[in-house]
């Protein structure tokens, strides 16, 4: 399955978000071996799997924002496939009841550069901190960090350009990425603001990752992204003046596993904190920061327990003080391929108000088989 | 005059083919990177010295459930040769590797890329594929290199790849395979016997995993139910009630376990059916005496014989 959700969107450590395709290809390869493979052109038709995402919330502030108790969140349909012996597609079409039919990614990554090159074009999620690279439906949580929510919106930093990746030539794991894309609109992505387009969002990220033994090791990242901020200065006067947003990121991933009992027990803790850095009109340059800090334990074949803790200044630089929250989570997993985890959420705002939500997030999977999470 | 050419081309021909071994050995050692332990045996059976061997997993790891690990990246970025056990066995962590491994030669369908299982007759293909019957393999049973006349496809399949990526060294490569071919086929009369001395022929077994079919199949075992029949599926209680029932009145004498699953529930099925219960290495390097592909099928059949004269002598 694409997303053991428990630990899945550590997967980000890799470059990739699926892959599937490539090993029923290889297997598609080998005409010499007596075999009943479905014949012919069905093979050549991309992998498609879909993730299901049903969730139910109940809580006081739902009441009055009227939202309903149970709902499909998103049906995320996936296709893809090698395109030539060059380069792969990978195509994610999310379904939802308020947003309908979005792509939220679609690129083609070139897989044959030479010197430990990796290109990426089209519309992919940015590349910037550990969390935000995985799908929504596949995060471990119901709801998504403080942090992430406000500086990236409600379906993380996401858009259309270019991605290269290198991987050093050394005995140790050392990645750098650099993307070019399109600056996303405020409502999509807080921390910057679109203005006519013109100016590109640049991300770039590098990460390491060192073994302590066999059974444990982390992974740590840097990230910076530099956006356009067309909000500060459009305002009054409508002239338009450069102005940038920068948000920068550090991420630190701790895992455990015995390899010789992997299926039973493991252990994922995370952080992972970000500031950005922006001029508002006339004003000298506002910094806001926030982060959250993250631990599962996998205490059973099928069973894991989870809890986040969020804090997370408001990018709005007229609001003091910091927002704290809270989840805590357990996660049944029926199988490799579905999934249900009852969460429950708290949250203390700047205002003084708090509230308290409680999740069933249902999430399973139809499909080929996937990778499984790292 | 033509003769003399004849000759002088003759004598450089003969200089020439003289350096190559030379030239070839002072070349850098190629790097093969497998997935598994059992393939990393064979691997270096046939490279020999022209190569270095690493594995990506241990024999003791479910090779179902490896983590795509960044470190295993830099292995595959430098990799000449890549060589999986193939039917989607590995499917849950190395084409997001090969993906993002940056190494071209490696990629399905490079000259780098060898699927252990081409030209091997494989199990359980065509079987009901769906997801009702748990983590099914829809190309059939992966774990081949059970059987030791696949260990002789697998080989082919790893000296055909090194002939691609070395094509200077294929005569050493051959002679290797050759060598193995041998020694292979030597050793398997022997195993056979073995088993049929110990009254494996025909002899029922239930195992944890579906692992061991190509086994079974090499040493006349019949496998006849599994602890968990629907593969990444714990078992109902039910079935283990049932299960133990099955033991007790077909009197099944052993219970095969993989190591890297937890022995406590199959113990208690074998200790309530009177069965034996072996774990056994089903990879080389997943105990100490399994140190390469021929000590593998050895530490198995020592295994078993030592379980069912423990049973029979309790």
């Amino acid at each position: 399955m694409r997303q053991a959700l428990g630990v899945v969107f550590a997967r980000a450590a890799l470059l990739s978000c699926c892959w599937a395709a490539c090993a029923t290809v290889a297997s598609a390869q080998t005409p010499s071996s007596p075999s009943a493979l479905p014949a012919g052109a069905s093979l050549l038709n991309p992998n498609v799997s879909v993730i299901g995402w049903f969730q139910g919330e109940a809580g006081d502030q739902l009441k009055e924002e009227g939202t309903q108790a149970f709902a499909l969140r998103e049906a995320e349909l996936g296709f893809q496939a090698n395109v030539d012996p060059y380069s792969r597609a990978d195509f994610f079409i999310a379904v939802d009841p308020e947003e309908g039919v979005d792509l939220e990614e679609g690129y083609l990554t070139l897989v044959s550069l030479p010197a430990g090159f990796g290109v990426k074009v089209g519309k992919f999620r940015n590349n910037f901190g550990k969390f935000n690279r995985t799908h929504p439906p596949e995060t471990p949580f119901a709801d998504r960090p403080l942090v992430a929510e406000r500086f990236f919106g409600e379906e993380g930093l996401a858009s259309m350009g270019a991605s290269v990746s290198w991987l050093a030539p050394l005995p140790f794991y050392l990645n750098f990425d650099a993307e070019a894309t399109n600056t996303p609109e405020s409502v999509e992505a807080p921390a910057f603001a679109a203005y006519r387009g013109r100016d590109l969002l640049y991300v770039g990220r590098v990460s390491t990752f060192a073994n302590f033994g066999e059974s444990a090791n982390l992974t740590l990242g840097v990230s910076a992204a530099s956006g356009e901020n067309a909000l500060s200065l459009s305002d009054t006067t409508n002239a338009v003046e450069p102005s940038r947003a920068t948000v920068y990121g550090g991420d630190l991933t701790f895992h455990w596993k015995n390899p010789r009992r992997a299926i039973y027990r493991s252990l994922l803790a995370q952080v992972e904190w970000m500031e950005r850095s922006a001029e508002p009109l006339g004003g000298d340059d506002v910094k806001r920061s926030g982060g959250f800090a993250m631990a599962e334990y996998q205490f059973a074949r099928r069973w894991r327990a989870g809890g986040r803790y969020d804090w997370s200044r408001s990018l709005d630089p007229a609001v003091s003080g910091t927002a704290i929250g809270a989840l805590y989570y357990v996660t049944f997993s029926p199988s490799e391929f579905s999934r249900v985890s009852l969460q429950m959420r708290t949250r203390d705002l700047e205002n003084g108000s708090n509230e308290s939500r409680y999740y069933l997030k249902t999430t399973f999977n139809i499909g080929p088989h996937g990778a499984h999470p790292f | 005059m033509i003769r003399t050419i004849r000759r002088l081309a003759l004598w450089a021909s003969v200089v020439v083919l003289a350096l190559k071994p030379g030239d070839a050995s002072a070349a850098k050692q190629l790097l093969v990177v497998t997935t598994t332990q059992d393939l990393g045996a064979i691997a270096t059976e046939i490279a020999g010295d022209r190569a270095r061997v690493e594995t990506l997993s241990k024999g003791y790891q479910d090779p179902h459930f490896v983590d795509a690990k960044p470190s295993l990246l830099v292995k595959l970025r430098k990799a000449d040769l890549f060589v999986e056990v193939g039917r989607d066995l590995e499917v849950g962590w190395i084409p997001g590797l090969l993906q993002s491994a940056r190494n071209p030669r490696i990629q399905s369908g490079g000259p780098g890329f060898v699927d252990a299982s081409t030209g091997i007759a494989i199990l359980e293909q065509g079987a009901k594929v769906g997801r009702e019957e748990g983590d099914v393999h829809p190309l059939g049973n992966p774990h081949h290199w059970l059987d030791p006349k696949n260990g002789l496809v697998i080989a082919a399949n790893i000296r055909d790849g090194l002939a691609r990526v070395a094509p200077a060294d294929k005569a050493y490569f051959d002679t290797r395979y050759a060598d193995f071919e041998r020694r292979l086929r030597e050793r398997m009369a022997g195993w056979k016997k073995d088993a049929e001395s110990m009254g494996l022929t025909g002899l029922k077994v239930v195992t944890y995993h579906r692992s061991w079919p190509y086994f079974a199949d090499a040493f006349g075992l019949q496998v006849v139910n599994y602890v968990e029949p629907r593969p990444g599926v714990p078992p109902a209680p039910r079935h283990i009630q049932e299960l133990t029932e099955q033991m007790k009145s077909e009197k099944i004498p052993l219970l095969i376990v993989e190591p890297y699953f937890d022995p406590k529930l199959p113990a208690r099925v074998a200790q309530n059916s009177g069965a034996a219960l072996v774990i056994l290495p089903p990879s080389v390097g997943a105990t100490p005496e399994a140190k390469d592909y021929f000590s593998l099928f050895d530490a198995q059949l020592a295994a078993i014989r030592k379980a069912l004269a423990g049973r029979r002598t309790p």
